[in-house]
């Protein structure tokens, strides 16, 4: 049943995953500037023109904050996940020494 | 418990740090040559320090394990390396994203800083795979990984260096004008809280589990 | 009566030798996958019918750290088939002992391999050893030190553990970046039309730094590592 449930859960993570970097290298992608015909001087195309920065501050405080939060999340849920068998494992030890 | 309120305590600041960021990293000033992207500085920094730390705490508590092997040094070991793992996603994301725009190119194999962080997250991907894969033993043969690995950061460092460089140079952070070291010292504080919780949780999770294992141990009997 | 520290040294040595001069199969595997890798590094390096500039340093430090991982997985397989490492452990002598032991073992082979896949290599890449011969042997030597000093340490480890195979590969290229990088550098500094000797002594210093590091510190863990199995 667990195990079941693991794989539903999984299955929707890489969905969701994907989904999100689909969508963001799309976003990059768009950004990229078509390629510059016959000969354009030097002074009117610097590179800084050409691509934007905010996009890419923004992409890497957006990767920082989501990695973290993500990772923080999924330490305290497995965190409970554990504390709340061993809570019942113990109840249950405690009860069989009881009974006996 | 004393350590759950530190813990919660020391997460709910680095949340209000992270949350303040954009703002105060807002109101610093644009760097005279890289403008905006500059801005990437302020956690691709903080991040790659906090990731260097984090190995050195690994490696130490490595080094304690394989002499002492008390279970507590083998617990901080495996949280030291996951961390190294997590913010090195991080400096490996955001420094090709200042690299894009700074030197218009994602990576460069030329700089040192970026390689050296490829090369001991790496180590430390290793790391997690053994403990995961290898059975029975891991926790030993983990620890001389991560001995060699906080080693390795001078050799690996050197060669690079050797082998070529253009990164800003390391003495940036001591020049840095004060209305850019604010934000700079902002998100390090930010990093360091959320890195010191995540170190304690994880340990917590690694002694909750081994506690679990005891206790299912005891029933079997 | 047990023997004296180096005596030990020589006798697991000679052992592994023994061993393997008796079938070769350690010897002749490793040796033809160090070719086999060349020729196809060879295939993506040779361009327009000329090899691409650097292209010989490269592939021969990357055959010998393929054929070198491949020798690890071998001679530690063949102690674990008969249990023998167990055995050598139980033995009232002292794991350094052990542990230089294998290594030395381990070098005979990696140098054979160096001896048939570095002429190979002078030959198929048109290189020119006059006057960095002796350069080019202490790189190979430090360098190959280096990379079976770790290896021996992880592969004597990882003799137990599952999935041994693809994990002494794992662990052992990325802790052995450095040796790449300084033995390359090194190589391509001395096979270059204008042999840069004083940019390879650099890297030669930095190998012997490494490998007395590395060493020194492989003594350590393993006597720790080995102490209650």
């Amino acid at each position: 049943m667990t195990n079941v449930r693991w794989k539903m859960f999984n299955v929707r993570w890489v969905a969701a995953v994907a989904v999100c970097v689909a969508a963001v290298s799309t976003a990059v992608l768009a950004q990229q500037p078509p390629a510059p015909e016959g000969f354009i001087p030097m002074s009117e195309v610097t590179n800084r023109e050409v691509l934007p920065a905010a996009p890419l501050v923004f992409y890497a405080y957006a990767f920082v904050w989501v990695a973290l939060m993500g990772y923080l999340w999924v330490i305290w849920r497995r965190i409970g996940q554990v504390e709340q068998d061993l809570s019942a494992v113990t109840r249950r030890l405690n009860q069989g020494r009881e009974g006996r | 418990m004393g350590q759950n309120r530190l813990i919660a305590g020391l997460v709910v600041v680095a949340i209000v740090l992270f949350a303040g960021a954009p703002f105060v990293i807002d109101a610093a000033p644009y760097e005279s040559t890289m403008g905006l992207i500059q801005k990437i500085f302020y956690f691709h920094v903080p991040s790659a320090m906090v990731m260097f730390a984090s190995a050195f705490v690994c490696g130490i508590a490595s080094a304690i394990y394989l002499a002492r092997r008390t279970p507590g040094s083998d617990r901080m070991a495996i949280a030291g390396a996951e961390l190294v793992v997590v913010f090195g996603i991080i400096v490996l994301v955001t420094g090709p994203l200042w690299a894009r725009k700074a030197w218009g190119v994602w990576w460069d194999w030329g700089d040192v800083r970026l390689v050296t962080s490829l090369v001991l997250w790496l180590i430390f991907v290793a790391y997690t795979l053994l403990r995961r894969f290898a059975g029975p033993g891991s926790d030993v043969l983990a620890a001389a990984v991560g001995v060699f690995g906080m080693a390795n950061v001078p050799f690996v460092y050197w060669s690079v260096n050797v082998w070529r460089t253009l990164h800003p140079k390391t003495t940036v952070v001591r020049t840095l004008s004060p209305e850019m070291r604010f934000p700079f010292y902002w998100c390090l504080a930010a990093f360091l809280c959320l890195y010191v919780a995540l170190l304690l949780l994880r340990v917590r999770l690694e002694r909750s589990k081994s506690t679990l294992e005891a206790v299912y141990a005891e029933l079997e009997d | 009566m047990t023997p004296g520290f180096w005596k030990t040294v020589g006798i697991i040595a000679r052992k592994d030798l023994v061993v393997e001069a008796r079938s070769r199969e350690l010897l002749y595997t490793t040796v033809f996958f160090a070719v086999a890798v060349v020729l196809i590094f060879s295939f993506s390096f040779v361009v327009d019918g000329a090899p691409l500039t650097d292209a010989a340093a490269g592939i021969l430090w990357v055959a010998l750290a393929f054929s070198g991982t491949l020798a690890l997985g071998r001679t530690f397989e063949r102690e674990r088939q008969s249990e023998t490492l167990k055995a050598l452990l139980l033995a009232p002598v002292e794991r350094a002992a052990l542990y230089l032991g294998k290594l030395i073992g381990m070098l005979v082979i990696m140098s054979l391999v160096v001896a048939v896949v570095g002429p190979l290599v002078v030959v198929l890449f048109r290189v020119s050893l006059d006057g960095v011969f002796w350069h080019l042997l202490g790189l190979l030597v430090a360098g190959g030190l280096g990379f079976a000093g770790v290896g021996t340490l992880f592969g004597a480890m990882l003799n137990r553990s599952q999935s041994r195979d693809v994990l002494l590969p794992v662990v052992l290229y990325p802790l052995t970046v450095p040796v790449m990088i300084a033995g390359v550098s090194g190589t391509a500094a001395l096979l270059s039309a204008e042999p840069n000797m004083a940019r390879a002594e650099v890297w030669l210093s930095m190998l012997v730094f490494f490998d007395a590091v590395f060493l020194t510190l492989a003594l350590w863990v393993f006597d720790a590592v080995m102490a209650e199995s």
